[in-house]
């Protein structure tokens, strides 16, 4: 079997012993085991192919993902943490805090005298910066309900803590080089506040930094209904803009691999800037993988490639496979976007070429991420929106500009604030554009609700492998033709 | 400019839009729209327009804003810290308006000075003007930081300074000595305003007594009555109502758990045949104040 083959296998069956063992399935794994042990020995008989001896060893990564996942767990629950008592601890601000209207929300690494990540909701002010070193009293909670637990599991939080006494002990605590980054973060989104009405300050907030605090629940909930909330996410797709525009600018300049190693550069310096939250980190490897795909012909490159993100991401926290809707929703996504977008431009003989203003290009991305995860958007938040392709596609193609304007009327403002109020103009344009095909789409939403249950889904999925089955059979023909008969390709030159 | 210079501009220009039709076309349209705008901006603000006075809603707190007919702002108050007051400005105003000419912050309590620490940090601040008092919190703090950051200069006002612009005029009828009263909304400041011919009374949360002290030395007829302290029973007096007999009231109220505004106020005001706006009930208020007359608006805002 090649290399390739092998780390397929060996990958997606740990991924999947991963998932099985989160969801406290372990007995499934058991079961999936033998099945798949039993039809590879079956199919070995049948087919006479060892291929399939392979792969059923390979199965014993299941039990490897599982024993991981199990590890993960005991080596990271926090032991000792005096649940329900009134206890006084001491901790670091571990996070950039997320401020809300009347309340700022502080994860903070409590040393002693217990060891663990610790939620702490507290007043608006005063404002306590990353790396503030408190003294803290209050009564420890356990999250609830479970989802809301496992969500802060993910992250490492096993406690809140609400409106404690809080006093600042010292404040020179935390990586220098943070936080100067952040510092450039809040410069940045200070920079869109004083020169940008609030709404459009926060929507290019968000479509440059990630950053969400700032949202209004109405907008929130009209992002949510013409499927446009992606755009705020600092998904993969907002920093593979960034590195776009800093490879056009680059590859002018240095030759191809130099201007390849800028962009990891630049890719690495603007996670750290946004705090380095997971999320970002994945939509980093993602933009990564897009980069790097671009220029790979093979789709089992393209394949392992995703998988060996997946890999390292749950290496490093199998908790994300399960319980992070937003590393759920950003692979699906993406393989959409890789995988099931070109099946359809070769089942279908889809023409390549981008349209007016992008709209087929964006239209064929938008409905091929969508595809992949409408069943989890229906799981999740109850609906999938069917209009969301139209306002993808009136959107998608004003972003990236919207992006450099923004990230150049930060720098504006750092020589000054008439260049920035200049800038910011012309910006605002673009943000009550954007803003207004938001809310338009948001009224005229169609949301979809049906959930049909695991078997629905199973249904649903299986008819996308199908069609990228059958997209693949196609490619491979057109590719036997026009190696077969050299004649026709060359036909006119014999006349 | 050199003639054969421009040719060559020309000429590139011709070049590229023949290579690139549509994306010439976008150039295009988008250079037409961006000029009309920038027209459009131009001429509206050339254009007089009514004062217009505004209250804002911002759940239970008060904020009030006035724009004179020349624009020149005063804002009086910004209401509770979840009040939202910036982004109900950023739909009121102009999206390219980034400054307020005048903050005036009736007294240090939070439903009053709050959202100004949000404005502070957004908006370019002439003048902020106070009663003088501070308060301990941490977000009044918050506030100052932010102030002394931006450089704003300060005027601490009592009764008898004025705030003159063009033919109208901001006066303070309380307190007569900062820190006199009892309490801190006894302090507030308290005033009228004449704009464009109209006259508005801004109680803040002073009480009946304040009021009646305001009596002692001022009466006058009053077009809309900012009503005291959330419609409060302790205040808007019917001794007051007799003095004023306000034609409009609006009542700056949201959820909370103080019964305002008091049934007994309601009842007060009815009784002195005053139209009576909430912005519980009405959300953002508009008056519109041009010629002699006075029209109300409702006006929708993006939460």
């Amino acid at each position: 079997m090649p290399p390739y083959k092998t780390f397929f296998y060996a990958a997606l069956s740990f991924l999947l012993g991963v998932l099985f063992a989160s969801v406290k399935l372990g007995w499934g794994i058991l079961v999936l085991q033998s099945a798949v042990v039993f039809s590879c020995v079956i199919l070995w008989y049948v087919r006479k192919d060892r291929e399939f001896a392979y792969i059923a060893l390979l199965s014993l990564f299941l039990l490897a993902g599982a024993a991981y996942c199990g590890w993960y767990d005991a080596e990271t629950e926090p032991a000792g943490v005096p649940f329900g008592e009134q206890v006084s601890f001491a901790g670091t601000v571990a996070d950039d805090p997320i401020e809300k209207d009347s309340s700022q929300d502080l994860v903070v690494a409590v040393a002693e005298p217990f060891a663990a990540r610790v939620l702490v909701r507290t007043a608006r002010y005063p404002e306590i910066p990353y790396g503030a070193r408190i003294a803290l009293v209050g009564t420890l909670e356990k999250p609830v309900p479970e989802g809301y637990r496992n969500y802060l599991e993910k992250d490492g939080i096993y406690a809140i803590v609400r409106y404690p006494q809080i006093s600042v002990v010292g404040k020179e605590i935390g990586l220098p080089s943070e936080r100067v980054l952040l510092s450039v973060k809040h410069f940045a989104t200070d920079a869109f506040a004083r020169v940008l009405p609030g709404e459009s300050a926060a929507f290019l907030g968000g479509i440059t930094l990630g950053e969400r605090a700032e949202f209004s629940d109405g907008f929130k909930a009209a992002m949510s209904a013409s499927g446009t909330t992606h755009l705020v996410a600092l998904s993969g797709y907002n920093i593979s803009i960034l590195v776009d525009a800093v490879l056009a600018l680059l590859v002018g300049l240095f030759r191809r691999n130099v201007a390849y190693a800028f962009a990891v550069l630049i890719i690495v310096g603007f996670v750290a800037m946004t705090g380095a939250e997971a999320s970002v980190v994945r939509a980093a490897l993602m933009a990564s993988i897009v980069l790097f795909g671009k220029h790979m012909g093979r789709t089992h490159d393209k394949r392992n490639l995703l998988l060996f993100a997946a890999l390292v991401m749950v290496f490093a926290n199998p908790k994300v496979l399960a319980f992070d809707i937003g590393f759920e929703l950003s692979f699906l996504a993406l393989f959409g976007i890789v995988f099931l977008k070109e099946a359809v431009h070769d089942a279908w003989n889809v023409t390549r070429a981008k349209g007016f203003f992008s709209w087929r290009e964006n239209l064929l991305t938008t409905a091929a991420a969508q595809a992949m995860v409408a069943p989890l958007l229906i799981a999740q938040f109850g609906f999938f929106s069917l209009t969301s392709l139209a306002a993808n596609v009136a959107i998608l193609e004003l972003i990236p500009l919207t992006m450099a304007l923004g990230f150049a009327l930060a720098g504006a403002s750092a020589l000054s604030y008439y260049a920035a109020l200049a800038l910011a103009w012309v910006t605002h344009f673009f943000l009550a554009a954007e803003t207004g095909i938001i809310w338009f789409f948001s009224h005229l939403s169609v949301p979809i609700s049906v959930n049909g249950g695991f078997a629905f889904t199973a249904l649903y999925y299986a008819v996308i492998a199908g069609l990228l089955a059958y997209a693949a059979k196609k490619r491979r023909a057109a590719l036997a033709m026009s190696f077969s008969s050299p004649s026709i390709v060359a036909g006119p030159h014999y006349e | 400019m050199n003639k054969g210079r421009f040719e060559d501009i020309v000429s590139v220009i011709y070049a590229f839009a023949a290579r690139n039709a549509g994306r010439t076309v976008l150039i295009a349209a988008a250079v037409v729209l961006f000029d009309v705008t920038a027209v459009g901006c131009v001429v509206r603000d050339l254009r007089p327009a009514p004062a217009r006075l505004y209250f804002l809603d911002v759940g239970q707190g008060d904020s009030e804003l006035v724009v004179f007919p020349d624009g020149v702002k005063m804002l009086v108050d910004g209401g509770p810290l979840n009040g939202g007051a910036y982004k109900t400005l950023g739909s009121i105003l102009p999206p390219e308006d980034r400054s307020i000419d005048v903050v005036m912050m009736s007294h240090p309590e939070v439903d009053h000075y709050g959202g100004l620490v949000e404005i502070a940090r957004r908006y370019r601040i002439g003048v902020f003007v106070s009663n003088g008092e501070e308060s301990a919190s941490e977000s009044f703090k918050a506030l100052a930081r932010e102030l002394d950051v931006a450089r704003v200069p300060k005027a601490v006002l009592r009764a008898g300074d004025r705030i003159l612009h063009g033919g109208d005029a901001f006066t303070v009828l309380s307190p007569a000595r900062p820190g006199t009263g009892g309490t801190t909304n006894d302090d507030a400041l308290v005033g009228d305003l004449t704009l464009s011919g109209a006259r508005i009374f801004f109680a803040a949360d002073a009480d009946g007594s304040v009021e009646s002290a305001v009596l002692g030395t001022w009466s006058e007829p009053v077009d809309v009555l900012k009503v005291t302290h959330h419609g409060s029973k302790y205040g808007t007096t019917a001794a007051f109502l007799a003095a004023t007999s306000p034609k409009t009231a609006v009542i700056e109220v949201g959820k909370n758990s103080y019964g305002h505004p008091a049934p007994e106020t309601l009842a007060r005001l009815d009784a002195a045949g005053t139209k009576v706006f909430r912005t519980d009930q009405d959300g953002t208020l508009e008056f519109a104040i041009a010629n002699g007359s006075m029209r109300v608006f409702s006006i929708p805002v993006i939460e």
